[in-house]
């Protein structure tokens, strides 16, 4: 079928990064990069499997109760533990904060569906990936750093970036401001309702976290 | 929308590539899923693309993630018999893991909204365009898009003048539609099933009570395999031999009074055998009669000898 009509030069020589899983390519995709009509970002690691999804009803310290590894998301039930098998396809809804504990340090809310994929590796002993994929931002999209205390929920601080009128090239650069503007005044992250002083925030990018930062990310 | 169920208060989506639910488009927010996973010893499903340079065919011995830009003539052998270009970019992922492998399907994007989508074919001798890309008739909705897909696909099988290559002359195979219900081409790598009860001409092939509603029994009589299928008060035989590409019919889904080959969904109508998918293609239906509760099935003497 089609043999006679198949272009017999190697893919490569066609299609510039066909293959987003490609080791060649895959450095392009660790800190995200808008592809057509998405953003994509590709993170190596070893995949675990699932244990059943937890709801922890607010008031509770989602910091006490949060899982190994998975993601946390805030809803109108308290904040949920989501955790995706290997070779499944999750989607977050865009406007839904969600966290990563030790990945992200603030619950990010992105107007973009977010889909994520956790990849096993071809054999036991190969490092499987994490898929991340998000439709690009529209004029008047944005993403959201926000921060909310882990005891009572209550809201803490926020900063907005305009990504679709910006650009995702600016995003990191505001993620980093984000983060600093919180981190700089104890005031932010006292909560105004029950008093408990929260953690900093951090980066997506541990490279380069402050001693404050690197705590942080141990810690939640 | 077919989230799997967790226990969650937010909605949200989940589709794991080797449940129940793989096999079938799901559409949550901008995106359409689609996901399975098969044996890695099943043939591979196989994607080609139209490039610049002409056909391209994504290996498929290694895990990858390949967008298929919006608006470019792709063709997934195994899982719809057509070039589709769709308004949406396409995210097709394939993961080998030990003696799986999964595949899966993601179209949607920022812009992409899955509203869009035209098919058409090329010849596979010598590539030249069998027709116009058809823009697809439907609401936006997957159910309206599969079934805008299959009437089309259906349009081709109908038509040979549309299927013959005007350069070469070469003849397109009948077209098929989106692999939406779970019925995977694994099922080629199964061990066949072995027929029930084997009779000769004029003894009685089953007996009513060992015949389930809509699940086909597949029994041989006077050597010829037949699926011997009960919906309602009736019963069907039809040959347990699909004439696209042989699959068994006993197999095969049962519903409205057809049968669906469980190797490429070509459909069946059971009272006459005609492909409701190809209507030029049939397979051989055979009379039946109940004595009491026994089920004869007349193979006619010319088909015997």
């Amino acid at each position: 079928m089609y043999a006679n009509v198949l272009v017999k030069e190697p893919l490569e020589k066609i299609m510039e990064d066909w293959d987003y899983l490609h080791e060649r390519v895959l450095s392009h995709f660790a800190t995200f990069k808008p592809m057509g009509q998405n953003i994509y970002g590709v993170r190596r690691g070893r995949p675990q499997s699932r244990p059943p999804d937890e709801i922890v009803p607010g008031p509770v310290s989602y910091v006490q109760k949060r899982p190994s590894y998975g993601t946390l998301i805030l809803g109108p039930g308290g904040v949920e533990v989501k955790q995706s098998a290997e070779m499944e396809i999750s989607i977050t809804p865009g406007g839904l904060p969600h966290h990563t504990p030790h990945s992200f340090g603030y619950w990010h809310i992105n107007d973009m569906d977010e889909l994520s994929i956790r990849l096993p590796g071809a054999t036991p002993d190969q490092p499987g990936s994490l898929l991340l994929i998000m439709g690009v931002p529209k004029p008047g999209e944005t993403d959201r750093w926000a921060w909310y205390c882990e005891q009572c929920l209550t809201f803490l601080f926020e900063r907005v970036y305009q990504t679709g009128a910006l650009g995702f090239n600016g995003f990191w650069k505001a993620e980093r401001d984000a983060v600093a503007s919180y981190n700089a005044d104890p005031q932010n992250q006292r909560c105004p309702e029950c008093g408990l002083m929260n953690a900093k925030g951090y980066c997506w990018n541990p490279a380069k976290d402050t001693p404050d930062e690197q705590q942080a990310r141990a810690a939640w | 929308m077919a989230a799997a169920p967790h226990n969650s208060s937010v909605e949200s989506f989940h589709l794991a590539l080797g449940a129940a639910e793989g096999g079938q488009i799901h559409a949550f927010g901008r995106y359409w899923v689609w996901g399975q996973t098969l044996p890695v010893d099943a043939p591979p499903l196989r994607l080609l693309e139209w490039t610049d340079h002409g056909i391209v065919e994504l290996p498929t011995d290694s895990s990858s993630l390949h967008r298929v830009k919006a608006g470019t003539p792709h063709f997934i052998d195994g899982l719809f018999g057509y070039w589709l270009i769709s308004d949406a970019d396409q995210q097709w992922l394939q993961a080998l893991h030990g003696d799986r492998r999964s595949y899966g399907l993601i179209a949607g994007g920022a812009t992409g909204g899955n509203r869009v989508q035209r098919i058409t074919w090329y010849c596979q001798e010598c590539g030249t365009q069998l027709r116009e890309p058809e823009e697809l008739d439907h609401d936006g909705t997957v159910e309206d898009f599969l079934a805008a897909q299959e009437r089309a696909v259906t349009a081709f099988n109908l038509n040979e003048t549309r299927r013959r290559c005007p350069k070469c002359h070469a003849l397109h195979p009948p077209a098929y539609g989106f692999r939406s219900t779970p019925g995977p081409e694994e099922q080629a790598m199964q061990p066949m099933p072995q027929p029930a009860r084997s009779v000769g001409s004029g003894e009685p092939a089953a007996r009513l009570p060992d015949l389930q509603d809509s699940k086909p029994l597949l029994v041989e009589v006077a050597g010829r395999e037949i699926a011997l299928v009960r919906s309602s008060d009736q019963v069907f035989a039809i040959a347990n031999r699909c004439p696209h590409k042989a699959g068994p019919l006993a197999g095969g889904l049962v519903r409205s009074s057809t049968i669906t080959c469980p190797w490429h969904w070509f459909r069946f109508d059971l009272q006459t055998g005609v492909s409701c998918t190809n209507p030029l293609m049939r397979t051989p239906v055979y009379e039946t009669e109940l004595r009491g509760d026994e089920v004869f099935v007349h193979v006619p003497a010319a088909v015997v000898a």
